[in-house]
């Protein structure tokens, strides 16, 4: 029996070992990394992070140029959800195609498969959630029982919140650079800095959770921004303008 | 002769050409493509990626599509699925081979 398993276990582990060296498999990763040569994700979810964080600032108390603030809030906001989707479709459209080429990508997986990723993913992430608010409720509770005059100090817990928004967007950030990141070395340096960054202003800012929260964001909003913005310029002095006879 | 070196002569001479598996290869990860891309992924001169192309136009592997981008002209690549199950065998030949 034992031996049986010993011998499919090796067998399984010499088709990955052929796989891995067949030359025509590693194709399957070009797709992945012309994808992120431009950088166009990490600018999309930087300007998004950037947006909420400003727009978190102009929601501050104070009367000056309260109309202003209001009309700016608004535009952040809608322009914070609206970045992902539309940003990366125009940076494709309007400089990569031209330069580079058009791609469109197959669906990897079934639609049906899909609804149920997202299914698992939703009641996953709910346990997750309902386990974390359970157990910072009463910070949450304290939070909200203080004037914004008098705010309560800020609970370890939430503290430990706070500090992990590096570490939870980071995964994202290996996601989308998982083609480029090999080329450039220096996003393993900014992906350290994304982790403790957080950490950082969460445990040496003072202030409410509010106060504490604002800088986190715009702190990664500024890091996946720079990242994207130094791979554009990369790609944009490596890759030739477009000429009128491409084909 | 044995039936492992024999599994060579087997092998799709269409695909087989470098230039022509690099297409098919590419081609095979992707939906659909432009001219320009496989222009820049292969490294290849115009009239070569140019042949090549019409080469596997013939044989039915591949769909090619005249377009416009805006006013731009554009020619979009697909792989058929004659030419999806033509780089699957090769790949079977070719691991066998080896």
């Amino acid at each position: 029996m034992l031996d049986h398993m010993i011998k499919k276990i090796q067998r399984i582990r010499n088709q990955m070992v052929a796989a891995d060296n067949d030359p025509t498999q590693r194709y399957s990763l070009r797709p992945l990394q012309y994808e992120s040569i431009d950088g166009a994700n990490e600018i999309s979810q930087g300007t998004m992070f950037l947006c909420l964080a400003l727009a978190s600032y102009l929601a501050l108390p104070g009367t000056w140029l309260w109309q202003w603030r209001v009309g700016g809030y608004i535009l952040l906001v809608i322009g914070g959800v609206l970045a992902p989707r539309y940003i990366p479709k125009a940076i494709k459209k309007h400089v990569t195609w031209p330069r580079t080429g058009y791609v469109a990508y197959r669906n990897a997986m079934k639609t049906s498969r899909l609804v149920v990723l997202f299914i698992v993913a939703l009641i996953v992430s709910s346990i997750i959630s309902l386990a974390v608010v359970h157990q910072i409720m009463p910070d949450i509770r304290a939070v909200a029982s203080h004037s914004a005059i008098n705010p309560p100090a800020i609970s370890f817990n939430l503290k430990l919140l706070l500090g992990s928004f590096g570490l939870l967007s980071a995964p994202l950030y290996l996601m989308m650079t998982v083609g480029s990141i090999r080329k450039y070395p220096w996003k393993w340096f900014l992906l350290v800095l994304m982790v403790l960054g957080p950490i950082g202003i969460t445990f040496r800012v003072p202030g409410d959770f509010l106060e504490r929260i604002r800088p986190v964001i715009l702190y990664l909003g500024l890091a996946w921004f720079a990242s994207g913005a130094a791979t554009l310029h990369s790609y944009l002095r490596h890759t030739q303008p477009p000429t009128p006879s491409a084909e | 002769m044995n039936e492992q070196v024999r599994a060579i002569s087997a092998l799709d001479r269409l695909i087989h050409e470098p230039g022509r598996l690099m297409i098919v290869a590419l081609l095979a990860q992707v939906k659909e493509c432009d001219f320009l891309y496989l222009l820049h992924e292969t490294g290849m001169n115009k009239g070569n990626l140019s042949g090549h192309l019409t080469r596997l136009e013939q044989a039915g592997y591949i769909e090619i599509e005249k377009t416009y981008r805006g006013k731009v002209p554009m020619t979009v690549l697909r792989l058929t699925p004659a030419g999806s199950a033509a780089l699957e065998q090769y790949q079977k030949t070719l691991r066998a081979a080896f």
